[in-house]
């Protein structure tokens, strides 16, 4: 399992705050990248919803670090898409 | 003392002042800043048609990353510590539910000279803008609006020189 967060105004856009991939079905000696997990989230999400994380602006997150469309995901990982923050 | 608190209550001036005075005890100058909840859009920063919506704040909601939020801040103070000899930093943002004209954040250096403290908290509060996971919701007589960022608030770091929000971005694409 990897658990996904949306952040921000995503979290409406998306209709929630958060959701579980199964990776069950994907070959175990293959490794998965960031940039993997957007089809995974197409059987859960509509493909606008989707398309809404390709933004540019929206920052990753693997396990509360920074992250690109290439780090690797394992096991247990925690995948953010965050819109630009807004603090302050 | 360099601490860093997110919280959903509310906090007091006067014992964090204390609090921060005792911790430094060498301390020269203590500067503060606390951050308000505006009741209006600030037109500022909006454009022609923006101004049409304008509208009056009830509430804000502040989103976190519970862990991540602790940790930038974290990181932006060790920053500003190593940027300037400080005696002692405090910083408290608060999340959830926050009403027009309630405090939002803090910022407090102690340092020997009132230069340092001033650049400090300058400097933590441009880079908290920028990088804290934090993200604000208004709430007011015409609906619910998420903030975004303000280039005004990108455009601040420029004094720093080293803009960090595109740094991190080129130094993680490259790993």
């Amino acid at each position: 399992m990897i658990r996904v967060l949306f952040f921000g105004q995503l979290t409406d856009q998306i209709g929630g705050a958060s959701l579980l991939l199964t990776t069950e079905s994907l070959p175990t000696e293959s490794v998965l990248l960031v940039r993997d997990a957007l089809p995974l989230l197409c059987e859960q999400l509509p493909q606008e919803a989707v398309e809404l994380l390709r933004n540019e602006s929206i920052m990753l997150s693997v396990n509360k670090q920074l992250a690109t469309w290439d780090t690797e995901l394992s096991e247990g990982d925690e995948l953010a898409f965050m819109p630009p923050v807004s603090g302050g | 003392m360099f601490d860093i608190v997110i919280t959903e209550d509310d906090f007091d001036v006067t014992q964090e002042y204390a609090a921060l005075r005792d911790a430094a005890p060498h301390a020269g100058a203590i500067v503060f800043f606390v951050g308000l909840v505006r009741d209006f859009y600030h037109s500022a920063d909006l454009n022609q048609d923006e101004k049409a919506l304008e509208q009056t704040i009830d509430h804000i909601e502040l989103q976190h990353y519970a862990g991540m939020t602790e940790e930038v801040c974290q990181q932006v103070v060790d920053e500003a510590h190593a940027r300037w000899c400080l005696d002692g930093v405090r910083v408290v943002h608060r999340i959830g539910k926050i009403y027009a004209s309630e405090q939002i954040v803090m910022v407090a250096a102690a340092s020997t000279h009132r230069a340092n403290a001033f650049d400090a908290v300058q400097y933590i509060m441009d880079y908290l803008k920028t990088r804290a996971t934090l993200w604000k919701k208004e709430v007011g007589t015409q609906g619910q609006n998420w903030v975004g960022q303000k280039q005004t608030d990108i455009a601040a770091l420029d004094r720093w020189q080293i803009n960090t929000v595109n740094t991190e971005k080129s130094e993680t694409e490259k790993q």
